[in-house]
């Protein structure tokens, strides 16, 4: 695993970002306790992922779209060339065999994710806990990412949005993806795909963290092994897959 | 809302009303020298029989003439033509300062006066701050080019130097208000008070009243100088010597300007002394120790919720977004979801509306935020009443922060 080669560096930036001083003004900090406050495995080598069974994900089923899209208020426009898609149903066909999988990709929250090496000003980037984000307070929407992507999981906002979730700010001019519903995962909760997934009753979707050996994620990958999406490119993704 | 009642009216300090006084005595003094100078130039003209302002070549109708005029006072056509590095820095200078002046609307107007007119005071904002950078740029270009060619003619006695210094040092000042967040809602509150005369509070901040102090003082002493005057003579500097029979010639009167010295003094050197006292009192805000901002915030010193919230909704950004602090506290949600305004639908306004809690202020200091472009400025009270945290409770003074263990 090529995970456990960064948890050294991850350790040493852990251990700055302990005791954080925010100038707000000449004379006046912001002093923060980052670390003993923050959820459990945030500053920690933590890496969250997904794992999907294809073989237990059913074609028919939209359960995990239309839960992401109720989650963030993904409103659609009849317009698909530039309707908001964080997560969709990819199906793929053996031609030899005939053999047909139905499986969700969204943003694969790669270990070395490329929207992030593109991003000229720094607003793509990736989490302690290997979400990968965009900060739209820096995102000047030149859609490089988008073009950069491999998994075609980003999203360029076309709309004026109004009325957002609390929890996810979204707005015209910026690009955006799949947060791995990072607002839950903070609360101790699992994305809503997962979620949505799970109470269809497919269970073809499990999340957890890829670095703790005891999580079901980790026994399930080490025991079933999984595939990473175009793992030519060496991006080590986040969300695995199973039956492929 | 009750707790943020930012209008409870405190008592007038000596330094409010030493402030007033002054702006008055020195609106009165510049009106009065507007006024008898406007006289002066018009009985010029009368005697004469002939504007002092270059008409030709232009065609010889009214409207040529007029637009001949025009392109003269607007553009400063003949010191284009004449002198091309003085209408650079001379255009730098006066383009500037009518950008900053528009943009100081905003301290003495309020929407409500002029309706609709209110977008262009909130359109000139970034360019004003620009104007403020050409401003002192073209006037010292300007001044240190007259002292290069040794041509003094255009700068014969000291007021006039005196004030074109003011000019250059008060937008200098200025910029430091800007960058230490001056409460500017509680100077607009002064300034429309004393339009009003309804006078309330000047904020004690020292470079607030070092930039008020120096405005006064120009304004005193702009009657007194060429300066002042609007109409440009071929390569002189304005109308010379309005004030005496020729340039200068007023200021070798030593006992005119001893008496006008002590005038000045008299005026000026009161509200020095208390503006002094005042900050030495209050020491260099923030002073006070501020403990919760987000818990209890209102029971403290509301003005530093006023001049630091944009900081505070950028760190939290930066504690939410980049190091993955908890996203359920302390962000602008929060803040949006207790201050919500519920509008006559029953359901919270939106930040276009006059009530919203943002809104309001940031349309009546004509300060523009795009907040709103991504987060939601409609959020019920009850869906988001999250639970408080006290993590950025340690707000104090620097000196008192560093070196003292981890809470």
């Amino acid at each position: 695993m090529t995970e456990t080669s960064d948890a050294s560096r991850r350790g040493f930036l852990a251990g700055a970002a302990a005791f954080t001083l925010v100038t707000l003004a000449p004379g006046v900090t912001l002093r923060v306790a980052a670390q003993e406050t923050t959820p459990a495995g945030k500053t920690r080598a933590v890496r969250w992922g997904i794992l999907i069974d294809a073989g237990a994900c059913s074609p028919d089923c939209n359960a995990c779209v239309d839960a992401c899209a109720t989650e963030f208020g993904l409103a659609r426009h009849d317009r698909p060339q530039s309707d908001p898609q964080w997560i969709r149903k990819v199906t793929v066909t053996d031609p030899d065999s005939g053999n047909s999988k139905s499986f969700p990709v969204m943003c694969q929250h790669c270990e070395h994710p490329p929207c992030v090496d593109v991003c000229p000003t720094g607003a793509s980037f990736k989490r302690a806990d290997g979400i990968v984000l965009v900060d739209r307070h820096i995102c000047i929407g030149c859609r490089y990412c988008i073009m950069a992507c491999p998994y075609e999981a980003r999203n360029f906002v076309h709309e004026d949005i109004v009325d957002q979730k609390p929890y996810a700010p979204r707005g015209k001019g910026t690009a955006e993806a799949c947060t791995m519903c990072v607002h839950r995962v903070d609360e101790g909760r699992t994305p809503a795909c997962v979620d949505a997934c799970a109470g269809t009753g497919h269970k073809a979707m499990l999340f957890g963290d890829l670095n703790d050996p005891d999580s079901e994620i980790s026994k399930r990958v080490a025991t079933f092994g999984a595939t990473r999406l175009r793992a030519d490119l060496r991006t080590n993704p986040g969300v695995r897959y199973q039956g492929l | 809302m009750d707790e943020f009642d930012l209008n409870a009216p405190p008592p007038l300090s000596a330094l409010t009303i030493a402030f007033a006084t002054l702006f008055y005595v020195a609106a009165a003094i510049l009106l009065l020298g507007l006024f008898v100078q406007t006289v002066r130039m018009v009985y010029r003209v009368a005697r004469s029989g002939r504007i002092d302002v270059p008409e030709t070549p232009a065609d010889a109708s009214l409207a040529g003439r007029a637009v001949r005029l025009a392109s003269e006072v607007f553009l400063l056509r003949s010191t284009f033509f004449s002198d091309r590095w003085a209408w650079i820095f001379g255009a730098a200078f006066h383009f500037g300062l009518f950008l900053v002046l528009a943009r100081h609307l905003r301290y003495f107007i309020e929407p409500a006066w002029i309706g609709p007119l209110w977008k262009v005071v909130v359109l000139v904002q970034p360019f004003g701050f620009y104007g403020g950078i050409a401003l002192p740029l073209g006037a010292g270009a300007w001044w240190i080019r007259q002292a290069w060619l040794r041509d003094h003619r255009l700068l014969d006695s000291r007021v006039d130097r005196v004030v074109l210094a003011l000019l250059i040092a008060i937008p200098l000042v200025g910029y430091v208000n800007n960058y230490i967040h001056t409460d500017i809602v509680a100077v607009k509150a002064f300034m429309v008070g004393l339009l009003t005369f309804d006078w309330k509070p000047l904020p004690s901040d020292p470079v607030l009243l070092l930039h008020l102090w120096l405005v006064a003082l120009l304004m005193i002493l702009l009657p007194f100088s060429r300066l002042l005057l609007l109409i440009p003579l071929g390569r002189m500097l304005h109308v010379p010597g309005l004030l005496g029979g020729g340039p200068g010639s007023w200021r070798r009167k030593s006992n005119v300007v001893w008496a006008a010295a002590v005038l000045l003094l008299a005026m000026l050197g009161p509200p020095a002394v208390i503006a002094a006292a005042q900050v030495v009192k209050d020491g260099i805000r923030p002073a006070p120790g501020f403990a919760g901002l987000v818990a209890g915030h209102s029971t403290e010193d509301s003005t530093v919720m006023i001049r630091f919230h944009p900081k505070f909704l950028l760190s939290f950004r930066t504690m939410v977004v980049h190091h993955g602090e908890q996203t359920t506290s302390d962000n602008i949600e929060r803040c949006v979801s207790c201050h919500a305004v519920n509008g006559a639908d029953g359901t919270p306004v939106g930040y276009n509306d006059p009530q919203h809690f943002c809104g309001s202020c940031h349309f009546r200091n004509a300060v523009t935020i795009d907040c709103f472009e991504c987060h939601n400025s409609r959020i019920p009270k009850q869906e988001a009443t999250l639970p408080s945290t006290t993590r950025f409770a340690a707000l104090r003074p620097r000196a008192s922060t560093e070196g003292s263990a981890r809470p």
